[in-house]
């Protein structure tokens, strides 16, 4: 073994009972947080982010699977017993104690000495540097302040593992990027093993080492940016990563002029594929593409006798910044194309405009959604 | 135009005609009470003269006098004080524990428990008399405080009030004080009951109210007069003392058992009618 694995969930299931019947809310999800990881698990609402961070911290067992935290099994062990940490979306600051007594309480419980306590809590409000915040309440600090407060209330009592339920949803987007920068030192600083959830990709992204998808409490994939970015497992997780998402084309796979080509349910648009072994199985099957929106050529048509560029109809241009997002159509099927200042200074005010599809940049799915390698 | 002059008109009138019934209301419920704060300081020949004369002519503090030195009305205060205020912190005490349980956590049951709670409100009080009689003398209790503090001390009402109140309550206080290592008992008293305070001043203030004025269940399980809390004990006072000379006397009785409801329903009085807003939402 190179690296203990600090929490191992095992084939963990949770059933909601609720008056209409049962949820699954987590369905048979298995993964492995490496010791000081970031890890972090993303998905739409709904898909059971919460429910694994519960489990985790032992607020919820699970109805089937096991939960492993330093190896050691503490499935229905009470959440006292595991040395975790968690800061709440809504941080749970308790409002009748002053910011000092809220970062105590975790010791205080413990029955450590006045001195000890007052020793760590000041030099981890220090750390944090919400020093100056101790002798107020919560409704008297700031949101940004309070969650830094509720991090040095869920570190306090140097927790194997620190849980993050969404922690920058109630801050500012200006401030967001900031803070993001601020939590990813902080873990490497500490060495700690952080587990956060959010709804957020691009949080998820540049924050988490590895990024674990989720969709109705199943696991789509786990991986690190560019290994779900370059090679998404299926529909889901190709259209969820990215902004915007991947163009999704449904159609079907024949082969004529000794060639294998995508077709479009419409017929318009054509793409040659490398004739494989697996495509063969798929023919006359229903398929999809994807093909990501900044991978797409947008230019004015020129050379008219390229064959794969493909004459378009332009909807709308929405402008973001440095790129703008372009909405064509091209027979039947929406395009979006993503391109930058320049080429759109380019493009703009031209009459005809041609795309043009990178193939090493195509992803084909099956009828189901799943990935097929190319 | 002219309807809604009319409109305006009728909505004036019958404004008018709720506050004349309010105002006669408050006349009514307000009188007799006034009568009894005046008669106290008469002398008896001028509380039974005819016509009723109703500022008393000599002015005089006999009345009080004499109820605090001839009778045994500070027994009977003292006891009800304690009365009061024990059973008071045992109806803060399980209510605060049975809403906890039947809000923030799950166990088998629960929801049958909730409506068991709520048929409970529903059932008249005077029904259980009897059958709480019967288990008082098979205990023993007769002639025992326990008989009037222990039955009292789980209330419905209070339990549903605190538990609807709990609900509003985010379960993350619940569950970070429990990741932080905190035990059930830990969180009721520590956490959940400084954020419950407002309810838990309404439901002391009803306890001690209806407490301090509970007349017909000790008269059933005492039978020792010299037992007796206040408001039992101040209709002993008026039978005992049923010639008209003692009438002021029981005057002054009536209005200094008043007078701790008077100042607690004061000093409590905006939580009464935050109180009432809230379970008028909540329900």
């Amino acid at each position: 073994m190179k690296s203990i694995s600090e929490v191992y969930l095992e084939n963990v299931t949770k059933i909601y009972k609720t008056r209409f019947g049962s949820v699954k809310a987590l369905d048979n999800v298995s993964f492995k947080v490496n010791k000081g990881e970031y890890f972090t698990v993303v998905g739409p609402s709904g898909s059971g982010k919460s429910t694994i961070l519960k489990i985790i911290a032992g607020l919820m067992t699970p109805d089937i699977g096991k939960v492993y935290i330093d190896g050691e099994d503490v499935t229905f062990k009470p959440p006292k017993e595991r040395n975790i940490g968690m800061l709440f979306q809504s941080y749970a600051l308790y409002p009748h104690m002053t910011v000092y007594e809220n970062i105590a309480f975790p010791l205080k419980i413990k029955k450590i000495t006045r001195e000890e306590i007052d020793y760590k809590v000041k030099a981890v409000a220090e750390m944090l540097r919400i020093d100056n915040l101790l002798h107020k309440k919560p409704a008297e600090i700031s949101g940004g302040e309070a969650q830094r407060v509720a991090l040095a209330r869920a570190l306090i009592k140097e927790p194997k593992v620190l849980l993050l339920d969404e922690p920058l949803s109630n801050i500012d987007i200006l401030l967001r990027s900031q803070i993001r920068a601020e939590l990813k030192a902080l873990q490497r600083r500490l060495n700690i093993t952080v587990i956060h959830v959010t709804h957020d990709q691009v949080e998820a992204f540049s924050l988490g080492d590895r990024v674990m998808i989720l969709k109705a409490g199943m696991v789509m994939q786990i991986g690190a940016f560019q290994e779900i970015y370059f090679r998404p497992k299926n529909i889901f997780v190709a259209t969820f990563i990215g902004n915007p998402p991947m163009n999704i084309i449904e159609g079907r796979i024949s082969r004529y002029d000794k060639g294998c080509y995508f077709v479009s349910i419409d017929g318009i648009i054509k793409v040659p594929l490398p004739c494989k072994e697996s495509l063969s199985k798929l023919e006359d099957m229903s398929v999809f593409i994807g093909i990501r929106p900044e991978t797409i050529n947008l230019a004015p048509c020129m050379g008219s006798s390229n064959k794969e560029k493909l004459a378009v109809q332009v909807l709308n241009i929405e402008p973001l910044g440095a790129n703008s997002i372009v909405h064509l159509k091209i027979g039947d099927n929406p395009i979006k194309v993503l391109i930058s200042m320049l080429q759109l200074r380019e493009v703009y005010g031209q009459k005809q405009l041609c795309i043009e599809f990178d193939p090493t940049n195509i992803y084909l799915f099956d009828e189901k959604g799943n990935i097929i390698s190319l | 135009m002219l309807g809604k002059k009319i409109r305006k008109v009728a909505l004036f009138l019958i404004s008018v005609i709720m506050i004349i019934i309010a105002v006669l209301f408050a006349i009514f419920t307000s009188v007799p009470f006034i009568w009894a704060i005046l008669s106290s300081f008469k002398t008896p020949e001028e509380i039974v003269r005819i016509p009723i004369s109703f500022i008393p002519k000599t002015f005089t503090i006999n009345n009080y006098i004499r109820l605090l030195m001839e009778t045994n009305f500070i027994r009977a205060f003292l006891i009800s004080l304690f009365i009061s205020i024990a059973t008071t912190i045992g109806v803060v005490i399980t209510s605060l524990i049975t809403a906890y349980a039947l809000s923030k956590t799950e166990f088998r049951f629960r929801d049958i428990f909730i409506r068991y709670i709520i048929y409970l409100l529903a059932l008249p009080q005077y029904l259980m008399l009897l059958p709480q009689f019967y288990i008082i003398v098979k205990l023993g209790w007769i002639n025992n405080y326990a008989a009037i503090i222990i039955p009292a001390i789980v209330s419905p009402y209070s339990i549903f009030l605190l538990r609807q109140y709990m609900l509003t309550i985010p379960d993350d206080f619940i569950d970070a004080a429990r990741v932080d290592g905190a035990g059930e008992m830990y969180i009721v008293f520590k956490i959940v009951f400084p954020l419950v305070k407002p309810a838990i001043i309404i439901i002391s203030l009803w306890t001690f109210i209806s407490s301090w004025g509970s007349f017909l269940w000790p008269l059933i399980v005492l039978n020792d007069p010299s037992l007796y809390p206040l408001a039992t004990y101040m209709n002993t006072l008026q039978s005992a003392y049923g010639d008209y000379r003692y009438t002021g006397v029981v005057m002054a009785g009536t209005v200094l058992s008043f007078l701790p409801m008077i100042i607690i329903t004061l000093v409590g009085f905006k939580y009464i009618v935050r109180g009432i807003t809230l379970t008028a939402l909540r329900r």
